[in-house]
């Protein structure tokens, strides 16, 4: 410290006394101040929620702070069946199931397939990255947007897949039919109802793409339904965890009840060491 | 048809460039035998950077990053992953899962030595070609991102209110184990003497373990895998010392300790 400064104190980082939050207001009991008596989800008595909304209602009340139109909710209602289940190829179910047949502990299967579920490739940080793109473009033309992004990829040689931009692609060297017949599902009823939508947009740039055999996947249909409803690529993270963790967990504890070898366990010559 | 021969050339077989074990027999970490080679002759913490980078090194280095692990995990439940890890004790979740959350708790861009160590080492990296390159010490510092006044550099500052306690055994043990400072830990020291000048910032051990693992010739991304279980330790204490204890009872709160800030009870 320069000696002409007086001496500052070094304590750089102010804490708050108390933890905020706008989500959740518990009222306490007279006779307990640590028992809830009551509680108020954004405003609403969680018993009426319960009475009154359905649970994807009450699941985009929790995110965005006001109960969804009808719209909206189909929307994401649509999106969970959507993905309730990556299938047990999917690097994550694989994840849950390879836990599963090993004995892991039970509790474990659901938080090791959601970690696995939470990369940059096919996973959720690239749900977050795809929302940020959508974000960005969907206002401009989607053919173009398309070519620009093509023309661009080119240049570039990669071996094995290739995810163009975060959410769109191609799975195994190819376009994902089973993900482009979804987004139908998934996105037609409100594209019907509003035909300058994000997902319109989503799905024309996808329908772009295809012609150099690339397309929309499961991580960009997600952030496309994200986007649509207004949700922030943070958030998204952890929602797209949630729309797919069923699945994970549904395979994973499948394989608890069978046998330790009801998976394969490569032989040695199917491990093959090239060292570097 | 498409061509799926790179996916094919994977289906049912594996591609290992690390290692592999053949069972009854040996191990190979990297060509060498763990059971001939590396066994009762390396350190856990030269077998597990090893594993990490792919760099054998040598066993005073080891001993020296072995020392930083001590000084990034302490048995203290107020650090946030070690909270984490006795919140897992108040639940009695297995030790397992305590573990992994806390070192999961700790992957952060805040703190905890292991993402923090990525972003710190990388920070410096550029800061120090930077300077390299004649780039004097405040356009460098300019560069940062400023919160109050202050220039927010990982390595740099420690969020709470008192001097680093490791820096002064972290300097001793590299002397006793012989390990000359390097460019970036000299370096590192003329910045945390430019910031503390002029914004009362000054190096912590972050910061001092980043430029020790630069100057090992680690990069950011080594770094962060040497560094990914490093709050383990603290934790697994945080979490037995919990364990025994009845439900909701660490840190238990009444609902009036939480400021609601949201919108009031509304009609449906």
């Amino acid at each position: 410290m320069s000696p002409d400064k007086p001496a500052q104190h070094k304590q750089d980082f102010v804490y708050a006394g108390k933890t905020q939050t706008n989500i959740l207001l518990e009222i306490p009991s007279e006779q307990n101040p640590y028992i809830s008596h009551k509680n108020y989800l954004q405003g609403y008595d969680l018993n009426q929620l319960v009475e009154k909304k359905s649970f994807t209602d009450t699941l985009l009340l929790l995110f965005l702070g006001e109960l969804p139109t009808p719209a909206h909710s189909q929307l994401l209602e649509r999106l969970m069946i959507a993905l309730i289940n990556l299938g047990p190829r999917h690097p994550a179910v694989k994840a849950s199931m390879t836990a599963g047949v090993s004995k892991t502990n039970t509790e474990h299967l659901l938080p090791i397939g959601l970690n696995v579920l939470g990369g940059e490739q096919n996973g959720a940080l690239e749900v977050a990255a795809a929302v940020n793109f959508i974000q960005q473009h969907w206002q401009a033309c989607p053919v173009q947007t398309a070519d620009e992004i093509l023309n661009q990829a080119q240049s570039v040689e990669l071996a094995g897949e290739n995810h163009i931009i975060a959410g769109f692609g191609n799975q195994y060297g190819a376009v994902d039919d089973l993900c482009q017949a979804l987004a139908s599902s998934v996105f037609n009823p409100f594209i019907q109802q509003q035909s300058d939508s994000i997902l319109a947009w989503v799905l024309r740039f996808s329908q772009q793409l295809n012609s150099a055999n690339f397309g929309l996947l499961k991580t960009g249909l997600a952030a496309a339904v994200f986007c649509q409803l207004g949700i922030a690529a943070r958030e998204s993270v952890g929602l797209f965890q949630l729309v797919c963790a069923p699945g994970i967990f549904a395979h994973g504890v499948e394989q608890t009840h069978k046998p330790i070898t009801a998976m394969p366990m490569l032989k040695d010559e199917q491990h093959i060491y090239q060292p570097k | 048809m498409t061509n799926t021969e790179y996916w094919d050339k994977r289906n049912q077989t594996i591609f290992n460039s690390v290692g592999h074990w053949q069972g009854g027999v040996d191990v190979t970490i990297e060509n060498k035998s763990l059971m001939t080679e590396l066994m009762g002759q390396v350190t856990y913490m030269q077998l597990h950077i090893l594993n990490a980078t792919g760099q054998l090194v040598a066993k005073n280095i080891a001993d020296w990053i072995e020392v930083c692990f001590m000084g990034l995990s302490y048995p203290d439940s107020r650090i946030w992953c070690n909270q984490v890890a006795a919140y897992a004790g108040d639940t009695k979740t297995s030790v397992v899962a305590a573990a992994a959350s806390a070192i999961l708790a700790a992957d952060s861009r805040g703190y905890g030595g292991s993402h923090a160590r990525k972003m710190s080492m990388a920070a410096q990296l550029l800061a120090f070609e930077q300077y390299q390159q004649g780039m004097p010490l405040d356009e460098i510092i300019r560069q940062a991102k400023f919160k109050n006044g202050k220039p927010i550099i990982v390595g740099f500052a420690r969020p709470i209110d008192r001097d680093d306690e490791r820096l002064k055994p972290f300097a001793e043990i590299q002397q006793k184990l012989e390990i000359e400072q390097g460019q970036y830990l000299k370096f590192a020291f003329l910045l945390s003497d430019y910031l503390k000048q002029h914004f009362n910032l000054s190096i912590n051990c972050g910061g001092y373990a980043s430029a020790f693992l630069l100057d090992q010739g680690f990069s950011p991304d080594d770094g962060y895998k040497i560094n990914s279980f490093s709050v383990v330790s603290g934790a697994i204490a945080c979490f037995r010392d919990q364990q025994a204890q009845s439900p909701n009872s660490f840190l238990p709160m009444k609902c009036q300790d939480i400021d609601y800030t949201g919108p009031q009870p509304r009609e449906l």
